[in-house]
């Protein structure tokens, strides 16, 4: 049973005295009702409990520890110290082949064992570092570190692990600066192979629990290591595509949300689908400014057919996002057309204000373009919601238009009079809508 | 099916355990097997911030132009050969793009004309940091140059070995001049 049930049973268990009493359901539904939830006990709040005491006992033992050897450390000889650093290692190691032998089933102690292996790894070279003051760069530490907890995290199926090792890949990336790329370097492009690398273990998460918390926070980490790999991909490739490339980003998101995650919670949708929504909506607002399209690096920077290895890999990394977003919206739109789809139209959009912006030059039409796209993208969300009665989808249409307008407010020579008018339009649209939508929820 | 995992383990664990020895075994050879060089260090920027548990150290040798092998890029791996200054200081000799023979060179990044030599932090204990920056600052201003760090060299690795203020290791520097409490 998926544990966000829970609250709906609850509820539930809570309403059926009244139920009765109204005479709804008979005494005996009510007691079989009660039967039928209550047998079904999910083990899963004791599970989230027990692995979180878990861990945070460990760490704060494992502070301790540190804070009294590091009290110490100046009156230790290196052998010793090396022998420091290696101690939690070992132990840590020696945990985890007791967890492969006896604990296998148990999630929360697969997971303890491999945080700590992996936690202990990282300690066990940074000590190292320190005492024999070797510098290496700090990029290469974090690659090595996360290369050799990779496998830990495939041995243990440990969902925190993973998420670690998302954020670490991002680390990895954001800390190689200085390269001749704008500050990025080519070697930064390997980081989609480290993504690569742990997308089986996740694709296994989600085989297991594809509603989980656990889950949700490797997709979530899996998505901010997505979203800082294409930045720096986008400074090594085609620079100005990158509207294109994070058009293709958040649709991807948006579209995860709403599609890969249809069955989510009964009641709410899926935080990919809120988040979906802010950077589609940021990045349309943002792109229907006249400035993001007024760049001088179109000649220079942009050849859609790069010349070599590094700059043409990471162009086709950028047409890959764009390319992803536009099929999964199109296979979105064939198996199931109930679902609200005009967010993820930015990717489409995106690419032809691109394709215009290169070819004239002018900013201008392209960001018109992105303004009917955020206008066209408030009032159908606006009629869907009207249309199905549902308040708050009403209300979100209106807030993109609102916050168009507000936007324009900022650039456009518009007389006061026509910017106040525009305002109390919207705000009687809001009035108006809502009204309709309450009245009509009231009479049903 | 149990024994495999364990088996992978093991293999995992063996090298968890060895990246750790590996920079342990190879920082021995250059300590015990290593030619010493002295750096002097340059004069400090006065606004740099404090680093917290390591003290930043800036080297004269890093800010003298160099001329670099042909088709170097910016941020390449080179390998750099020393000589000594008529004071005995290390001086930059020659700059590789390839591995020169013998075992007395060193691995740097090339920053356009100059190079950065890959050892930058000085590791002191918590206690230490804040007094020893400052002696550091103090003794590497632009009139008063009498901060130097010896360095272990052996076939690419470069071990830094000790801090020197005033002609004194830094422990014994700072012992020496502890403001009475």
């Amino acid at each position: 049973m998926r544990s966000a049930d829970r609250s709906g049973i609850r509820w539930l268990l809570a309403e059926l005295p009244d139920l009765v009493t109204g005479g709804i359901v008979s005494a005996e539904t009510a007691e079989a009702l009660r039967q039928h939830y209550s047998s079904r006990d999910p083990g899963e709040p004791r599970r989230i409990g027990f692995v979180l005491s878990a861990i945070l006992g460990s760490l704060l033992v494992g502070a301790g520890v540190i804070l009294l050897v590091a009290h110490n450390w100046d009156f230790l000889s290196r052998p010793v110290r090396c022998a420091i650093a290696f101690t939690p290692l070992v132990l840590s190691q020696a945990l985890a082949i007791f967890v492969l032998l006896r604990r296998r089933e148990s999630a929360p102690w697969r997971e303890c064992a491999a945080i700590l292996n992996v936690a202990a790894i990282g300690t066990a070279i940074a000590l190292v570092s320190q005492t024999y003051q070797i510098q290496g760069d700090f990029a290469r530490f974090i690659l090595v570190w996360m290369l050799l907890a990779l496998p830990v995290i495939y041995l243990f199926r440990t969902s925190l692990g993973l998420a670690i090792y998302f954020v670490g890949a991002t680390v990895w990336v954001l800390s190689s600066k200085g390269g001749p790329f704008f500050g990025a370097r080519p070697n930064d492009l390997w980081v989609w192979v480290l993504l690569a690398l742990g997308v089986p273990a996740f694709i296994a998460r989600l085989r297991e629990n594809r509603n989980g918390y656990g889950t949700l926070l490797i997709l979530t980490a899996l998505a901010v290591a997505a979203a800082f790999s294409l930045g720096q991909t986008d400074e090594i490739g085609a620079r100005s595509f990158w509207h294109c490339s994070f058009a293709g980003f958040w649709t991807a998101v948006y579209l995860v949300g709403v599609a890969s995650f249809k069955d989510w919670r009964p009641t709410r949708p899926h935080p990919f689908v809120a988040a979906g929504w802010i950077g589609i909506l940021s990045l349309t607002i943002f792109l229907s400014f006249r400035d993001p399209w007024r760049t001088h690096q179109w000649q220079n920077a942009v050849y859609l057919v790069p010349r070599h290895y590094p700059d043409a890999l990471a162009t086709g990394i950028q047409l890959a996002w764009v390319a992803a977003a536009l099929l999964f919206g199109a296979y979105t739109l064939w198996k199931d057309r109930m679902l609200n789809l005009a967010p993820a139209a930015l990717a489409p959009v995106a690419l032809v204000a691109w394709g215009i912006a290169k070819q004239t030059g002018n900013p201008l039409t392209p960001s018109l373009l992105l303004n009917f796209f955020a206008l066209a993208l408030g009032i159908f969300t606006l009629l869907r919601g009207i249309r199905a009665s549902r308040v708050f989808e009403a209300n979100l249409g209106m807030l993109v238009v609102a916050i168009l307008a507000i936007a324009r407010f900022f650039d456009s020579d518009f007389e006061f009079v026509v910017r106040g008018i525009a305002f109390i339009a919207i705000g009687l649209g809001f009035l108006v809508t809502n009204l309709v939508l309450f009245k009509r929820k009231a009479r049903a | 099916v149990k024994s495999w995992r364990l088996i992978v383990f093991a293999l995992v664990g063996v090298a968890q355990l060895a990246v750790p020895a590996s920079l342990i075994w190879k920082r021995e050879q250059t300590l015990r097997q290593g030619s010493v060089w002295k750096f002097r260090t340059a004069p400090v920027d006065p606004v740099d911030a404090f680093r917290g548990r390591y003290v930043a150290l800036e080297f004269e040798a890093e800010s003298h132009e160099i001329s670099p092998p042909p088709n170097a890029d910016y941020g390449q791996t080179v390998f750099v050969t020393l000589r000594p200054d008529p004071e005995g200081f290390a001086e930059v000799d020659q700059v590789n793009s390839s591995r020169p023979a013998g075992d007395d060179f060193i691995e740097a990044q090339l920053r356009g004309k100059t190079i950065s030599l890959p050892f930058d932090k000085y590791w002191v204990t918590e206690r230490d940091a804040p007094a020893a920056e400052a002696a550091y600052r103090a003794q590497s201003r632009r009139d008063k140059r009498n901060a130097f760090a010896t360095v272990r060299v052996f076939r690419g690795d470069a071990a830094l070995e000790q801090l020197y203020l005033d002609g004194l290791p830094l422990g014994e520097y700072l012992r020496a001049n502890a403001a009475p409490k």
